[in-house]
């Protein structure tokens, strides 16, 4: 997510929340033409959010048909319930919540996924996962950080330590630093406590640093 | 030395959040405290710092294209299938479709009991 977008949705500055205002604004609207019965309305909003939702979802999956079947699933289920958006957070953050709700099920279903207990401490970091990764990049050789981010071959193994990354620590981490969320918008879309949103943003971090910065 | 280590650890902690701004101004002081005596500090909060900058410099992939038809297909299939209940109570084109639709085949039923009549 580049800058701009980055600071509409934190609303930093003076002007950006201006910005943020008029497209809450714009989607109350185009949220009440849905209630309506007008489906331009709704076509609308999928258009403004595909590739925003898209690109979250692939971020978290690794997987494009997993992120296009997630992302179609997430906007009809917003349709479906939208008599209940009471309007009190925006609506991507809504839809947004609904998105990773359904990630969550469906990796759940699948046996993808992998969650540690809420209250992690220094003790549950996974060790032996970290080890295995840094074995695994001694084995492949690297770049430093800062080429690996300028080369295809390093996005590449960056998606692949995102992939490896438990999910709890993979949405956090892509929500923040993709979608570019603060903590309190995180929280909400995960309905979890603003300071398990922040271990378990910094948790996913390390892990990250670990595969990705010994760099012999 | 174990307290010590324990406070460092607490600020270890602090470090993402210090970086995302996330921090109070009280905390932010604790941090940026200690990152001025800890050059191990420092240099984590570095390579954390450029975690966060490499991903967010992954490219953003667009939504294949015909993303917005096939939703859009699937909304008017799920409420054909649905019985388009929730839009037969607020009047749009659907309803006024399948009321026509209605209509029609009544007039021909009614039509065709008057010639058996």
């Amino acid at each position: 997510m580049t800058d701009g977008a980055s600071n509409i949705v934190t609303g930093r500055q003076g002007d950006v929340s201006s910005s943020a205002r008029a497209i809450a604004f714009e989607d109350a609207s185009l949220v009440q033409r849905c209630r309506d019965g007008d489906l331009r309305g709704f076509e609308a909003l999928v258009a403004k959010y595909q590739h925003r939702l898209y690109n979250a979802l692939y971020r978290m999956t690794g997987r494009s048909d997993d992120a296009e079947e997630l992302a179609q699933d997430a906007f009809l289920k917003a349709l479906e319930k939208l008599d209940s958006f009471a309007g009190r957070s925006s609506f991507y953050t809504w839809l947004y919540r609904i998105a990773v709700n359904l990630t969550i099920s469906r990796r759940r279903r699948e046996g993808r996924i992998r969650f540690q207990p809420l209250t992690v401490g220094d003790d549950d970091f996974d060790r032996s996962q970290a080890a295995e990764l840094s074995a695994r990049k001694r084995q492949n050789g690297n770049p430093g950080p800062a080429a690996m981010a300028e080369s295809a071959e390093a996005a590449g193994r960056l998606t692949d330590a995102l992939e490896r990354l438990d999910d709890e620590y993979r949405i956090v981490v892509v929500l923040r630093d993709i979608e570019g969320m603060d903590y309190a918008q995180i929280a909400e879309v995960l309905e979890l406590p603003a300071g398990t949103v922040k271990s378990r943003l910094h948790r996913g971090r390390c892990m990250l640093r670990e595969m990705l910065s010994d760099l012999a | 030395m174990t307290e010590m280590s324990g406070e460092k650890d607490k600020i270890r902690e602090q470090l993402s959040a210090y970086l995302d701004g996330e921090l109070s101004d009280e905390e932010a002081r604790c941090v940026e405290a200690a990152l001025k005596s800890d050059s191990e500090l420092q240099a984590e909060l570095d390579e954390l710092r450029r975690v966060r900058e490499m991903v967010g410099s992954l490219s953003s992939s667009q939504a294949p294209e015909g993303f917005v038809e096939r939703v859009m297909a699937r909304a008017e299939r799920e409420r054909l299938m649905a019985g388009d209940d929730s839009q037969s109570h607020r009047g749009g084109p659907l309803r006024w479709a399948r009321l026509l639709a209605t209509a029609a085949v009544l007039l021909v039923a009614a039509g065709a009991g008057l010639v058996l009549i």
